[in-house]
């Protein structure tokens, strides 16, 4: 894999996020997931989905953690990070199939 | 706490169907310079600006160069005096996206929120600062002088 670096460090230009106290505390308390993680997995090479209202994506952390992430993009491009979980082995397989 | 329609999307595997989903929009570049916002008691608020009045500077400015200064410290703070009373108002502070993005891969390294790694250090910061500036003893409605500031002399009376 090309090498992970967060903070747009893969060349990638990342969005604008959008973070409180609300969304950051729970994203770490309810899935020890930190906002600097999340950001990473944007940097990161990654693949994003819809699902109705909501958008998902399968990311991986500097750290190699691998993500799944629920965010929303609202219609000026700002990204809001609202829940996420370590990948199943299945979503790996897909991750690493997929991710660019 | 209630689990959300989106927290109900991490119970599914979605390797399965994941390449018939439609792709998500693309992403939109950020723009150079970021904010955090802050919920602060009300006293907190009004004992940062009276500091920024004492010091001639304006209070965002003063609360940055807080959160800056405890970056380069590299301390996590030790306060934790105020985050159990009612967060009733708001800090607006711009930083550079550089300095949001040290800020939030400290608080990574800690494992605290970002949010209330800086409003921490800004508490810690201010205690320190009442205290050079004499006004840890003095109630925060009292106005108090300006540094460099002339004291008038009392006009004579006839």
């Amino acid at each position: 894999m090309a090498s992970r670096r967060g903070g747009g460090g893969h060349g990638r230009l990342l969005p604008e996020f959008d973070w409180d106290e609300n969304n950051e505390d729970r994203l770490l308390r309810n899935h020890n997931v930190s906002a600097a993680e999340a950001e990473q997995c944007f940097a990161n090479p990654h693949t994003r989905r819809r699902v109705g209202e909501d958008l998902l994506m399968l990311g991986i952390t500097d750290g190699g953690r691998m993500l799944l992430l629920v965010y929303e993009q609202k219609p000026n491009g700002v990204v809001r990070v609202y829940s996420a979980r370590e990948q199943t082995d299945q979503e790996r397989r897909t991750y690493r199939r997929l991710a660019r | 706490m209630t689990r959300d329609r989106r927290d109900a999307l991490l119970d599914q595997d979605w390797a399965e169907g994941w390449e018939v989903l439609p792709e998500a929009p693309a992403l939109v570049s950020r723009p150079k310079t970021a904010q955090i916002t802050l919920r602060l008691p009300s006293l907190l608020l009004a004992r940062i600006k009276r500091a920024a009045t004492a010091r001639s500077l304006p209070y965002h400015a003063l609360a940055r160069s807080w959160i800056i200064d405890g970056l380069r410290a590299g301390e996590p703070p030790t306060t934790g005096v105020g985050v159990e009373q009612p967060q009733a108002d708001q800090l607006n502070i711009k930083l550079d996206q550089n300095v949001l993005d040290q800020l939030k891969a400290r608080a990574d390294q800690l494992r605290r929120p970002y949010h209330r790694l800086a409003r921490e250090w800004i508490e810690a910061a201010l205690g320190r600062e009442e205290v050079t500036l004499g006004l840890d003893q003095m109630p925060v409605g009292q106005r108090p002088i300006r540094r460099g500031a002339r004291v008038r002399p009392a006009a004579h009376r006839g």
